[in-house]
């Protein structure tokens, strides 16, 4: 689970760890109020917004001037930024937050991340920071140390870091600090992601984090009332919200057919075949292993709401999977639909031949196949003829 | 002969007694594996489906010297369950359970490193050595026994390829599903050099997906230490950098992870990759009928 910048700031100082004077706007009518309340001759002006690359984007404006900082917020506040992580549609900017400019010494690139080859937390620290630090350039730069659980953040891990990145010995106890509170807050709070870029020495000899990412383990919630209440349900698109709702697992894509599947692999395997027959998958939808009735009629009405959708590829295999249960949800969710789009089936498993003949009768115009290419190819074929008449 | 499983194993169920744990314990009946325990605790003394119920793994085990784990435990649970499965020394535990919070299973591996118990999953389908013993959640019937050894991230997709291999008349030594976490206790090379070495085994697929590196690292150790040729297929070709496919361990960051990139390394490491999942079993008859 995402949080966005600003909530990732307050988490940071929960644990003792500096950010710029800042704050948050969500009403226009706020505008003015709030920015004059910066107490420096700059302003940074940052959408908040659960995607990267916000600064390319114009979601993040240095203004120089009182009017700067109003015609900076006005334009971003209910508008939507499109970065290089967003998709064309974007993500709403719902509120803005606004930070007294820093006088920037020296910056340096802190994460604390899951790695998963070494199955430890690793820390990444580079003096490289601020910039695009995945580049080849910078890779090299980075400075990885793989965590011990049983020996943490004991003293002579930080330590190392600076002997590393030949920080002055005046600064060894704030950096040590600094990074034994992240690992705190790493490790209390079940993150997958916590990333300062940049972390920076103020011209007055301050360290503060100027931006903050964090990402939590959506398994972990459970344990974390209080992160579960920062989630910002806006960021994500109406399809997803609406798998999450059903408990399924979804992902947007940019083609016209929709497909619904049981087992994440098999719906990777699912896309890429609808790809290899010339088609562009519309989603990720997994209905889950063991595919049951109301999966999969919440998983077809899904497919059904989303308006780029031109057909439907259902691909269910199991062999412990029960065909007429599967059937008996394809029929549910398509007694409600109006919108009559192709569909294709591909069933695979106990009572196979029952749920081919209940969903004949239900609907003659349905197609049923025997493998997942010939599904594939078929989709493409019926979009295609659909298109011609 | 097989790997890590064959009917001699005496097989253990942790979360026996539920709805989920109930049904699969009597597939795995009814297919034939050997169980010979139950534990849930509170349960200790009942009997369910004819096999005794424990309140505890250690007691489980030195009443009945089970030999094998399967987890079916909800997630909350699972790293306990874990835990006292490696307590009591079983050698092998499978982990079905889904959504295990990623910092629990750091937990477990790095307890697990000086241990002799090997985990399996978690999130994986487990495993089966057909015609013998299946621990596990897959459909029996679409496995046959023969000489392919299967090791895959998947679930349904390793059932899909089985069948594939299974109507191409190439039967199954063993067919291991190591989980679509991040975090899993055993990974692909864990399984390929118990195949290298399993005698019955002639030729090895492996089905990967993106996000990480193991299948680079599982083609890189087959060029340099294996016998027996290999099949690899990538699911995923599709999907976009940055977001999770379904499984927790399948995203692509920063260019990193992606199918292609996996293809390309496999196949300079002398793996035939094939395109289609149905592909597998023509490519494996091939292959096979070329040795014979």
């Amino acid at each position: 689970m995402l949080i966005h910048e600003y909530q990732a700031k307050q988490k940071l100082q929960e644990y003792n760890i500096a950010v710029p004077k800042s704050f948050l706007i969500t009403k226009d009518e706020e505008i003015i109020h709030v920015l004059r309340k910066i107490e420096t001759p700059t302003a940074v002006v940052k959408a908040q917004v659960h995607a990267g690359g916000r600064g390319k984007a114009g979601g993040v404006v240095v203004a120089e001037s009182l009017l700067d900082g109003i015609t900076a917020v006005r334009r971003l506040l209910g508008s939507k930024l499109v970065t290089n992580q967003t998709g064309a549609e974007g993500k709403p900017i719902d509120s803005v937050l606004v930070e007294e400019g820093v006088q920037i010494e020296q910056e340096f690139y802190v994460a604390f991340t899951i790695n998963r080859s070494s199955q430890c937390i690793s820390l990444l620290v580079s003096t490289a920071g601020g910039t695009d630090i995945e580049s080849k350039e910078h890779a090299a730069s980075i400075h990885q140390y793989d965590i011990d659980p049983q020996i943490g953040m004991r003293e002579f891990v930080p330590l190392r870091v600076c002997q590393d990145l030949m920080l002055a010995r005046k600064d060894w106890p704030a950096w040590i600090a600094t990074l034994q509170n992240l690992y705190r807050c790493f490790t209390e709070n079940d993150a997958l992601l916590i990333e300062i870029n940049p972390f920076i020495r103020s011209k007055s000899g301050e360290w503060i984090a100027l931006d903050a990412k964090m990402d939590f383990d959506d398994n972990a919630l459970f344990r974390h009332e209080n992160l579960a209440f920062l989630q910002d349900d806006r960021q994500q698109t109406e399809p997803e919200l609406l798998a999450a709702h059903y408990d399924l697992s979804y992902v947007s894509l940019d083609g016209t057919i929709g497909c619904l599947v049981n087992g994440a692999g098999l719906a990777m395997a699912t896309m890429d075949a609808i790809k290899e027959a010339g088609g562009e998958p519309a989603n990720f939808l997994d209905v889950g292993g063991s595919a049951t009735t109301i999966s999969v009629a919440n998983g077809l009405d899904i497919l059904y709401h989303d308006p780029g959708v031109e057909g439907v590829f259902i691909n269910v295999f199991g062999g412990i999977v029960r065909c007429d249960i599967v059937a008996e949800g394809i029929i549910r969710a398509l007694q409600k639909q109006t919108k009559h789009l192709p569909i294709v089936i591909r069933l695979e498993g106990n009572m196979k031949e029952e749920a081919i003949v209940a969903l004949r009768e239900y609907s003659p115009t349905l197609d049923f196949v025997d493998d997942l290419d010939s599904g594939a190819t078929l989709i493409v074929q019926r979009i295609n003829e659909r298109k011609m008449a | 002969m097989s790997i890590w499983i064959d009917k001699n194993s005496r097989i253990l169920v942790q979360g026996m007694t539920g709805k989920y744990g109930q049904y699969h314990t009597r597939m795995m009946l009814e297919y034939g594996s050997n169980i010979v325990a139950g534990v849930t605790p509170g349960k200790g003394g009942e009997e369910v489906l004819g096999v005794p119920v424990f309140d505890r793994v250690e007691e489980a085990v030195s009443s009945t010297d089970a030999n094998v784990s399967i987890i079916l435990v909800p997630a909350r649970y699972a790293e306990s369950a874990i835990f006292e499965a490696a307590l009591a020394e079983l050698p092998l535990v499978v982990c079905i359970t889904e959504h295990i919070p990623i910092q629990d299973m750091l937990l477990i591996m790095a307890y697990l490193k000086d241990r002799n118990t090997r985990l399996l999953g978690p999130n994986c389908p487990g495993l089966i050595t057909p015609g013998q013993c299946k621990v596990g959640i897959m459909p029996g019937p679409v496995h046959i026994p023969g000489p392919v050894g299967v090791v895959s991230r998947s679930g349904t997709l390793t059932y899909e390829v089985a069948r594939s291999l299974t109507n191409a008349n190439c039967g199954q030594s063993t067919v291991v599903g190591i989980g679509g976490d991040p975090i899993h206790g055993t990974n692909f090379i864990d399984v390929l050099e118990a195949f290298e070495n399993d005698p019955e085994t002639e030729l090895i697929v492996l089905l990967g997906e993106i996000g990480g590196d193991d299948e680079e690292k599982a083609g890189e150790w087959l060029k340099a230490n294996a016998s027996k040729p290999a099949i690899a297929f990538i699911a995923g070709q599709t999907a976009p950098t940055g977001k999770r496919m379904g499984h927790a361990g399948a995203v692509i960051r920063g260019g990193k992870g992606t199918a292609a990139t996996k293809i390309e390394s496999l196949r300079d490491n002398g793996v035939h990759v094939a395109r289609k999942i149905a592909d597998i079993g023509p490519m494996a008859a091939e292959i096979l009928g070329k040795k014979a």
